[in-house]
């Protein structure tokens, strides 16, 4: 068959096309996560990132991370479930009988490259008051970074978010990390009926324990949250009529049995 | 053996069904025979064999909790070892031992007759028993490892893991089956197959109490067979039924497990009170007080017993009216188990106390069912079970009520029937030291349970905090204890099996029941005339008991 050679380039054209838009998409699908957590469990965060604190001073990270830490990404003007992640974490630290700054340090950083060390200053101070008991100001650090390091530190977390609006899509999540930098352990925290985050004190000391010995836990909390998220769609009436079905079925059949069956009488 | 030492060695005995030869030779004697107490001998010989399965992972649990932090195990090997002991201990030992071992061989005795009412059906029982159990130690030896759910199998655990799920969900399917079988055989033989005379109000108390478990077992375990059946259709094609994701409810399936669960509870207690009914009067030669209120007693906690089955879901948002209506019911359903144990301690009261290992193990599971029995009405409080939910507390719990309760009721029944069943008899010194250590290493064990769980001590955890330790290490060292005395109990009553004296006597306890009445051990037909009944059950002479106290005084 003919084809005019007008028509055999518009194909290839058409082809081209194609097969780029297939490539970018491929990738697009690739690069682009929800707001999400990925497990990195036993991987390394980098430490060699620079960050400020809330006095304004750059902070190398590996300096900081010399204990178990906890990361906590968040940020500071956030509407949604920053502050009461953050309050709650503050009640954790002031039921739990471990030292902060001596048994464990608490790092918060801002996902946002916007906020200022002035703004970290007002939430640390917010948070420091909450805690109920007096614990050293370095023992929780709250940090603000250029976009850079914010998104190297997020990635090798596997923490993911979203820029939507003004602020961020995210989820609340806290990371355990030994001196190293090794992931040990990430606690999803559960929510009460309220809407308000609840983190056992009990979940958290044992995290801080087996952090400092750099052994690598499994999360289950996030298998309970799909649980308690859930509305019932009503099948259960359906089942619960067939359990009724088989009950009554049960109940006269074993009814007849006893009555009719012939039972044994013995060889003799 | 010629049929003149045949004649000798039974000392004019007529042959017992140990050497009854039928139409089969040999091991299918026993694997084809129909009769009642051979297959009550079979099931023994198996529980046995899984309940020694079940304390060495019992035993390998306690020893990785010596230490905080993981001793010999990691989190998915202690998942799978808390796991297959739960099912192994509830659905292959403590739900069917009872029944099937020791009302398989007494209860067509107790009651005058010479077999159940289905004989065959019974062997069919016992063949699916053995699959059951099968299915699930295959589940532990092929790849992809034993269940590591929880013997509750909760969603979404049981739908998502990897494990061999689905043999040990068939597993406890066709145990279900069999338990069914069983329950229905003793039904019609208790309906149909009482000896003449013999009416509801003579029955010995373990025929009630095995006729309030049997109505329990038909009724209550097809609910558990449709629901793992369920659960097996939503793990293969993927259907929504109690998977969230799926666009079921979680929910639902907690309902209709306990549905089934909680009632199961009382298919392992109330035979466990037959027993203790029996051996209390022959102990104390009295008439067992209030013998109405026991027998009603049973049917009470039948019914009652499955109506209750909420109060394990408190914690979960069920509606505030029904949780109040659970926990009202749960207070109730005490009242039954309360009224036997006062009995019991009542019957006791001025009675000529023989001091036996089976009357030891009778008072042991007064003393440690009152601490389960308690324990469950402090958890049936609303307000503290939301406290102590999936602590120790429950663990502590169930262990005091299943083997404080069923356990120890066991091992009274074997002290008390064996010699009947095999007409040797065991060194009685060596059964009560292994006694003491039962006793002893129990409450070594489990009662720290009950302090770790009110402490905070979650369940199901193979590590822990530091503070917890003292209490892990204490009982740990208890489950050392506990373990000596079962291997001595078990080990002792397999020797009398082989170097025991002989029994010949027929009643060496001095019953009044109509096993004691027949040959030791019985013949194949029980009776060689179908006895007729007059008196009742306890008839004991309890005038000579008061000539003997008015001499003394």
């Amino acid at each position: 068959m003919y084809l005019g050679a007008d028509l055999k380039n518009k194909i290839k054209i058409l082809l081209f096309f194609f097969v780029v838009i297939g490539f970018f998409k491929v990738h697009a699908s690739d690069n682009i996560h929800q707001a999400e957590v990925v497990e990195h469990l036993g991987k390394k965060l980098p430490l060699d990132l620079t960050f400020r604190n809330s006095v304004g001073d750059k902070v190398l990270l590996k300096d900081l991370v010399n204990k178990p830490t906890i990361f906590d990404f968040v940020y500071y003007r956030c509407t949604g479930i920053c502050t009461p992640l953050m309050v709650e974490v503050a009640s954790v630290i002031g039921k739990m009988d471990l030292q902060p700054g001596k048994d464990y340090r608490i790092i918060s950083i801002s996902i946002n490259p916007a906020e200022t060390p002035k703004i970290a200053a007002q939430k640390k101070n917010a948070m420091l008051s909450v805690i109920g008991k007096k614990i050293p100001p370095a023992s929780w650090e709250f940090l603000t970074g250029d976009s850079v390091s914010i998104a190297k530190i997020t990635d090798a977390a596997g923490f993911y978010f979203q820029k939507q609006g003004n602020g961020y899509l995210h989820k609340g999540v806290l990371i355990f990390v030994d001196k190293n930098g090794k992931i040990c352990e990430y606690v999803h925290p559960g929510y009460t009926s309220r809407g308000d985050f609840t983190i056992l004190p009990s979940e958290f000391k044992m995290a801080v324990i087996e952090t400092g010995k750099g052994a690598v836990t499994a999360t289950i909390q996030k298998v309970l949250q799909t649980c308690t998220t859930f509305i019932s769609k009503g099948k259960d009436g359906l089942i619960l009529v067939l359990i009724m079905i088989t009950g009554i079925f049960t109940i006269t059949a074993v009814l007849v049995i006893i009555k009719k069956a012939n039972p044994y009488k013995g060889n003799s | 053996m010629s049929s003149d030492t045949l004649a000798i060695s039974h000392n004019g005995h007529s042959p017992s069904y140990l050497e009854y030869e039928g139409k089969h030779k040999g091991i299918w004697a026993w694997l084809l025979s129909t009769d009642h107490k051979r297959i009550g001998i079979l099931y023994l010989i198996a529980i046995i064999s899984f309940f020694a399965v079940g304390v060495t992972l019992g035993f390998l649990i306690r020893l990785e909790l010596l230490t905080p932090q993981g001793t010999i195990v990691g989190p998915q090997a202690y998942n799978e070892f808390f796991t297959l002991h739960g099912v192994i201990m509830i659905f292959i030992v403590v739900i069917p031992v009872i029944p099937a071992v020791f009302g398989n061989f007494f209860l067509p005795i107790m009651l005058g007759a010479k077999d159940v009412a289905f004989p065959r059906l019974n062997l069919l029982s016992w063949y699916l028993y053995i699959t059951g159990g099968t299915l699930i130690l295959l589940s532990i030896i092929l790849p992809g490892g034993a269940a590591d759910t929880g013997w509750t199998f909760y969603i979404p655990y049981s739908v998502r893991t990897g494990t061999n799920m689905i043999f040990t969900l068939s597993a406890v399917f066709i145990l279900g089956f069999s338990s069914i079988l069983t329950g229905l055989n003793f039904l019609t033989t208790i309906h149909r197959m009482r000896a003449p005379g013999m009416g509801w109000f003579k029955m010995p108390l373990f025929a009630w109490s095995l006729y309030a478990t049997s109505w329990i077992q038909v009724i209550v375990t097809p609910i558990v067979g449709i629901t793992l059946l369920m659960v097996v259709v939503e793990r293969v094609f993927h259907v929504g039924i109690f998977d969230p994701t799926l666009g079921g409810d979680p929910l639902l399936f907690q309902h209709m497990f306990w549905m089934y669960s909680h009632p199961a509870v009382y298919i392992i207690i109330v035979p466990a009170m037959g027993v203790i009914s029996e051996i209390i009067p022959v102990f104390s030669q009295r008439t067992i007080f209030g013998y109405k209120f026991i027998a009603f007693s049973s049917l009470a906690i039948a019914l009652f017993g499955s109506l209750v089955w909420g109060h394990h879901m408190f914690a979960t948002g069920m509606s505030n009216t029904s949780e109040f209506v659970f926990s009202l019911l749960t207070f109730l359903v005490a009242i039954p188990s309360a009224i036997k144990v006062f009995n019991w301690t009542a019957t006791l009261y001025k009675g000529s106390i023989k001091l036996e290992a089976p009357l030891l193990y009778s008072l042991a599971f007064i003393f440690l069912f009152s601490i389960g029995g308690l324990t469950g009405v402090i958890q049936g409080a609303l307000n503290v079970d939301i406290y102590l939910t999936d602590t120790y507390f429950i663990v502590g719990h169930i262990h005091y009520v299943v083997f404080g309760g069923t356990g120890i009721a066991l091992f009274a029944a074997l002290h008390y029937w064996l010699p009947k069943m095999f007409g040797r008899m065991y060194n009685k010194k060596v059964a009560k030291f292994a006694f003491w250590n039962i006793f002893i290493g129990f409450n070594i064990t489990y009662f720290p349970f009950f302090i770790l769980g009110w402490m905070g001590m979650p369940r199901r955890s193979y590590h822990y905090l530091p503070q917890f330790q003292l209490y892990h290490v204490i009982s740990t060292v208890g489950s050392w204890i506990l373990v000596i005395g079962l291997f001595t109990m078990l080990f002792n009553l397999l020797m009398s099996l082989v170097r025991g004296k002989k029994v010949t006597e027929n009643n060496i306890w001095g019953g009044e029941t109509l096993e004691w009445q027949i040959q030791t051990p019985p013949t194949t037909e029980n009776f060689e005339d179908i006895p007729n009944i007059i008196d009742g059950p306890y008839e004991y002479k309890q005038n000579e008991l008061t000539t003997v106290e008015e001499e003394v005084n």
